[in-house]
């Protein structure tokens, strides 16, 4: 216990990063997904092309490597449009899904998991019903039948993305606050006479905030697996505006004769996923203070 | 006669148990079963008994940190607010509580002056300046150096760690504290540092302790007077000189006879208690500590003792006390 007290917790983010002996893989997966990053910020600037504009007289051109022209380095699609503008600004296009989603999971199940711990009761349990619920449904399905029910904009796509995930969320935090409030701290800040809402924000979340980074991190490739998967059904983002699981699903009437189409966004998606996941385990491993004890 | 800071009037807390079964009656588990008591400005009451005797219950009630099942806590002569309410944060200033776990209740991510100012900010004592004085000056009053203010917790010692807590307790000028087994994590040495400390602080600041232990070494070093609880109940109070030389209550005997002695030429009788004591959850009748008593008779099977004034001063609950063979 007194080696755990020396050791672990209070040095500062960067400090117990503890980067000089990070490894390769994990560098590797930042330095991935940091480009992912630049490439979202500076869309216009890199893309050769705008995702829409097309040469009817260039259709189904494979890539540089496989034969094709320098003018197109990861070849056209069946309108003639570039692959890699397309593919740049379908990875901003899901990326700002995946963020935007996860973070509405996040937030909203913080939420609902502080409310669920302090009122307890019926509310709490009426809350955990929800939470099972939502665990025990196939969200896919929840998803078609809403998105099908109520056509396709973009913010309901945000939300009900939002809305998978948050049950994570409830269920971590409901348990991190609950155990928080019943000893230590907590229980002395509340004999000085602070009301609940300053001991959840300034005491207790800034105690349990790496363990919802994590799930964060943990969350965000299934987020963008998620995004992926209803485009790709044609239920996400519509034509010609494109994200990753649009242009997978569009390329695959093409997979035999021209699978360049599919093959890219499918490749992002993989190291996109990995590269998060990766960084998310790491994270994990270097946050969580139960795993500092040696 | 001085009116009294705190009572306790006939407080109960029994915790209903989960049901075992679909049908079972649930069971209920008598914390705390009946106390009253009084306490007096300026003296401390050391509260002393076995583990699961109601000791930190009995705590937790007084500061209304918990809510009594039935009875009362008056502070000069007022009901105490109900836990949580506006009116009971506010009383919050008047009485504050050491634990025993001095690490656990310090917030791990934040600064120790930050913690000890803490009481201020929340209830809105002064400007910055000031609060920043008065944080100087209660750690200065608990001897603790003032370079460790902008440290975290689990860089100083145990001793440090339970002077920051003190120090957080009293910078309110709260008059009652309620010092919960405050020094039993602590090593020997420390613990008369602290304890030190304690009366000290006591003296210049006019405070009122209820201080709750299992060590009679240290609630004989401390008190002025002694309560020795049972099961939920407090089976002999008075004053401090009356419960260590002539105890009155079987168990008190008993407990004052395990008390180790450094003269080894001394050689007392034991007297040594059978077997473990019932739960709180199945109470014997009468008497609860009949089961475990030397004197034990019907009488005690058939009646609950009141507890009763003795010639010494002192006050037990049993029914042949004073009486006993000796």
């Amino acid at each position: 216990m007194s080696e755990f007290k020396a050791h672990a917790p209070q040095r500062g983010l960067l400090d117990r990063l503890n980067l000089r002996h990070t490894p390769l893989l994990v560098w590797l997966s930042m330095g991935f997904f940091i480009a992912i990053l630049l490439i979202c910020l500076l869309c216009e600037v890199i893309a050769p092309y705008h995702y829409t504009t097309q040469n009817l007289s260039a259709r189904l051109q494979p890539p540089v490597f496989a034969g094709g022209s320098a003018r197109y380095w990861l070849g056209t699609d069946e309108l003639g449009r570039d692959i890699l503008s397309r593919l740049i600004y379908a990875i901003r296009f899901s990326m700002m899904v995946a963020v935007a989603g996860t973070v509405i999971g996040c937030v909203l199940g913080t939420v609902l998991g502080f409310i669920a711990a302090h009122f307890r009761g019926w509310i709490d349990e009426a809350l955990m019903m929800l939470v099972d619920a939502q665990a025990a449904l196939p969200f896919m399905l929840l998803a078609l039948a809403v998105l099908a029910f109520f056509g396709n904009s973009f913010v309901l796509f945000i939300l009900l993305i939002g809305i998978h995930g948050w049950e994570q969320y409830a269920r971590l935090v409901r348990g991190m606050v609950l155990s928080a409030t019943s000893h230590g701290y907590a229980v002395a800040v509340r004999s000085l006479g602070a009301p609940p809402i300053r001991i959840y924000a300034r005491h207790i979340l800034p105690n349990i905030a790496s363990a919802i980074i994590v799930s964060f991190t943990l969350n965000f490739p299934v987020t963008i697996l998620l995004e992926a998967s209803l485009s790709f059904l044609g239920l996400g983002v519509q034509p010609p505006l494109t994200s990753l699981g649009q242009m997978l699903g569009a390329g695959r009437a093409h997979l035999i004769n021209a699978w360049w189409i599919a093959v890219f966004p499918g490749l992002v998606i993989f190291l996109m996923t990995l590269s998060v996941s990766i960084l998310g385990d790491w994270l994990r491993d270097r946050l969580d203070p139960t795993l500092q004890r040696r | 006669m001085s009116m009294a800071l705190l009572s306790a009037e006939n407080l109960t807390r029994h915790y209903r148990k989960p049901k075992t079964r679909l049908f079972a009656q649930r069971d209920v588990l008598k914390a705390v079963d009946g106390v009253s008591f009084e306490l007096k400005t300026g003296e401390t009451l050391g509260v002393v008994g076995e583990s699961g005797c109601g000791k930190s219950t009995l705590g937790r009630l007084l500061l209304g940190m918990d809510e009594p099942s039935s009875g009362a806590v008056l502070i000069d002569g007022e009901k105490t607010a109900r836990p949580g309410s506006n009116a009971w944060r506010a009383q919050r200033r008047d009485m504050q509580m050491v634990f025993q776990d001095a690490y656990g209740a310090l917030n791990p991510r934040r600064t120790l002056g930050e913690q000890i100012g803490e009481p201020l900010d929340i209830h809105e004592i002064g400007d910055l300046p000031s609060r920043a004085m008065k944080v100087g000056e209660m750690m200065d009053a608990v001897k603790l150096p003032a370079a460790i203010a902008g440290r975290f917790p689990h860089e100083i010692s145990g001793g440090q760690q339970q002077r920051v807590v003190i120090a957080r307790a009293l910078i309110m000028n709260p008059r009652l504290l309620v010092c919960d087994e405050a020094v039993a994590s602590l090593d020997v040495s420390i613990q008369a540092q602290i304890i030190n400390l304690l009366i000290d602080l006591q003296v210049e600041r006019g405070l009122t302790y209820l201080f709750i232990s299992h060590d009679m070494k240290v609630v004989r070093h401390i008190s002025t007077r002694v309560a020795i609880m049972y099961l939920g109940r407090i089976v002999e109070i008075g004053p401090r000189d009356a419960i260590f030389s002539t105890p009155q209550h079987p168990y008190t005997q008993a407990l004052m006879s395990a008390i180790p002695n450094p003269d080894p030429t001394i050689r007392r009788a034991r007297i040594l208690l059978e077997g473990d004591p019932p739960s709180p959850v199945n109470l014997p009748s009468g008497c609860r500590f009949r089961t475990r008593c030397r004197f034990a008779t019907e009488l005690c099977a058939a009646q609950d003792p009141a507890l009763r004034p003795m010639p010494n001063g002192s006050a037990v609950a049993c029914h042949h006390a004073g009486s006993f063979p000796a």
